[in-house]
């Protein structure tokens, strides 16, 4: 019996493993074989005649075949891995959809590296500021403001402590203060809705002689504010 | 037939214990096996096999590829953590099977 | 050549799993989809709320649709009705949610919501502040310029046995079926809590339109 007869009683025994496992058996083999033809072959003994010397040593095909058989019965990890390898395919094609559809993310990474490429309606007059001021899971970030003609203009954005996070949507909740206690509540400049990050500017009169403004905001009954100098946006 | 409370057959011993020596791929168990035993333990080198992918199988050995001194690319395999441990119980348990066999004989030749 | 580990499929199958679920957490983080579970629906209509800490109160499986799941939260100063849907290829989503403030020193605080296949039912819930509610009566009159089917007026009643309590504080959840075709917005839609003598505590208009 030569090397290729050989393995290939032993593979016709396997009928329960996958291509690849008959392939590593069939290396596995064929490697064993060249490992011992070798002195002989160095004998000058003819690769026929190494070969069938091989085969006698190695023992009965079909005993070895069934006996490899044994060790591969269970196809229960088999499965597991296609059911495991359903559901990745299942996460990336969502990860995929999703990802092209919405801006959520990017968003969320936006708003703390460069805000103002969120917000389409920022001036080129407005000063560059960073005040922040945390709600909940939740930071509230001016990062434009500016003073004229006895109004400030403040730009906000809003993200969630983590990157890629789900924000609040403020909306309802913030507003500013000046110190005649004047308020006034955000409005949403021309950004697409995202729970990435949110953005709101706000417009609150103020006065010659005010020094500060009051950024507020009230959530379901707590409240947070942050006081904002105005000496840097005053144009 | 006495037969010694063993877990695991002698091959599948004798196997382990190669291993625990270094890393090797079948063929080198075969000559390794042969030469230590002064060839007493001279076994059809296909049945190598099976135990081999048993003992995988059941965690005892793990298997990789590798470039073997020869420059052929070899599958090797190595002893596990619970192939160690499985290995030196089953000495204890040979070497109290063997010291009861000696002492019976030793007994009888007295 | 490096050596080049092979692996037994059981050990191919737990690789594979610790991969799937490294990549279900990435996904599920990043893209906000592909939920497993309806935990991790529940805890991002929290963070889109901003509630803390919300225990669950409730759970309701939709009548028509029992694929749809709904949870009463409820936080120290506000409550949420979540909603959620499964879909095969898109695991679970919120299918919307309901907040309302209990922070205010309102009597008792109350929402509505309406929901189901074919938007057949309503939900009441809410928080009970006074002790001394025992009662509370939901009235819906339908716009005389509706498709009705059967009273222009429905009531639902809740009684003190009804409520659900939970650290220390008391929940109601009211199902009532709607069979008509008009958003219940629309509707003329009071809530009136009655102390144990039958006299009105308070009385909340909830109309949204």
């Amino acid at each position: 019996m030569d090397k290729s007869e050989y393995i290939r009683q032993v593979l016709s025994r396997l009928p329960t493993l996958l291509e690849r496992e008959k392939r590593a058996v069939e290396e596995e083999l064929a490697a064993h074989f060249e490992d011992r033809m070798e002195p002989l072959l160095a004998l000058h003994v003819s690769e026929a005649e190494a070969e069938r010397r091989c085969a006698e040593a190695m023992g009965d095909p079909v005993e070895i075949g069934d006996a490899l058989a044994k060790q591969y019965q269970s196809f229960f990890w088999v499965v597991l891995k296609d059911i495991l390898t359903g559901f990745l395919v299942f996460f990336l094609i969502g990860a995929v959809i999703r990802f092209s559809l919405t801006t959520d993310f990017f968003g969320s990474v936006a708003a703390r590296v460069n805000p103002t490429a969120g917000d389409r309606e920022a001036t080129a007059l407005a000063v560059a500021v960073d005040w922040r001021m945390t709600v909940g899971n939740d930071t509230v970030r001016l990062y434009e403001a500016q003073v004229r003609q006895g109004v400030f203009t403040g730009y906000l954005c809003v993200y969630d402590r983590m990157p890629g996070g789900v924000t609040v949507d403020l909306k309802k909740y913030l507003w500013a203060e000046n110190q005649r206690g004047t308020r006034k509540g955000v409005s949403s400049p021309a950004v697409g809705w995202n729970y990435g990050a949110q953005y709101y500017k706000i417009h609150l009169p103020v006065d010659p002689e005010d020094d500060h403004v009051t950024l507020c905001c009230r959530l379901y009954g707590e409240e947070t504010r942050m006081t904002i100098p105005l000496e840097e946006v005053r144009g | 037939m006495l037969k010694k409370k063993q877990n695991i057959e002698h091959t599948q011993l004798l196997v382990l214990s190669l291993l625990a020596g270094e890393d090797m791929y079948g063929y080198q168990m075969i000559v390794e096996l042969a030469r230590r035993s002064d060839r007493t333990f001279e076994m059809k080198e296909g049945t190598l096999y099976p135990i081999l992918h048993g003992l995988e199988k059941e965690g005892y050995v793990e298997a990789y590829q590798q470039t073997a001194p020869t420059g052929r690319v070899r599958k090797y395999y190595h002893i596990t953590r619970k192939g160690s441990g499985l290995l030196s119980e089953e000495k204890e348990a040979w070497q109290r099977y063997c010291g009861a066999v000696n002492a019976v004989l030793e007994a009888s030749l007295a | 050549m490096r050596k080049k580990r092979l692996y037994t499929r059981r050990q191919a199958a737990l690789r594979r799993l610790v991969l799937t679920v490294i990549v279900a957490i990435c996904v599920n983080h990043v893209c906000m989809t592909g939920f497993l579970i309806p935990w991790q629906v529940r805890r991002l209509q929290q963070e889109r709320y901003g509630i803390q800490n919300a225990e669950v109160i409730e759970k309701l499986y939709g009548k028509d649709w029992s694929a749809e799941w709904m949870y009463l939260m409820a936080g120290e100063d506000a409550m949420l009705l979540s909603r959620m849907d499964w879909f095969p290829l898109l695991g679970w989503n919120s299918n919307g949610s309901n907040v309302l403030d209990c922070s205010g020193e309102a009597p008792f605080h109350v929402d509505w919501s309406q929901v189901g296949d074919g938007a057949k039912e309503i939900i009441f819930f809410g928080r009970a502040e006074k002790e001394d509610i025992r009662e509370i009566e939901f009235l819906l009159e339908l716009p005389e310029n509706a498709e009705i089917q059967g009273s222009p007026a429905w009531t639902g009643r809740l009684t003190a046995d009804q409520f659900i309590e939970k650290g220390g504080k008391r929940y109601f959840l009211v199902r009532m079926d709607w069979p008509h075709k008009v958003w219940a917005g629309k509707c003329t839609m009071t809530a009136t809590a009655y102390d144990g003598s039958g006299m009105v505590v308070e009385e909340l208009e909830l109309n949204r339109w």
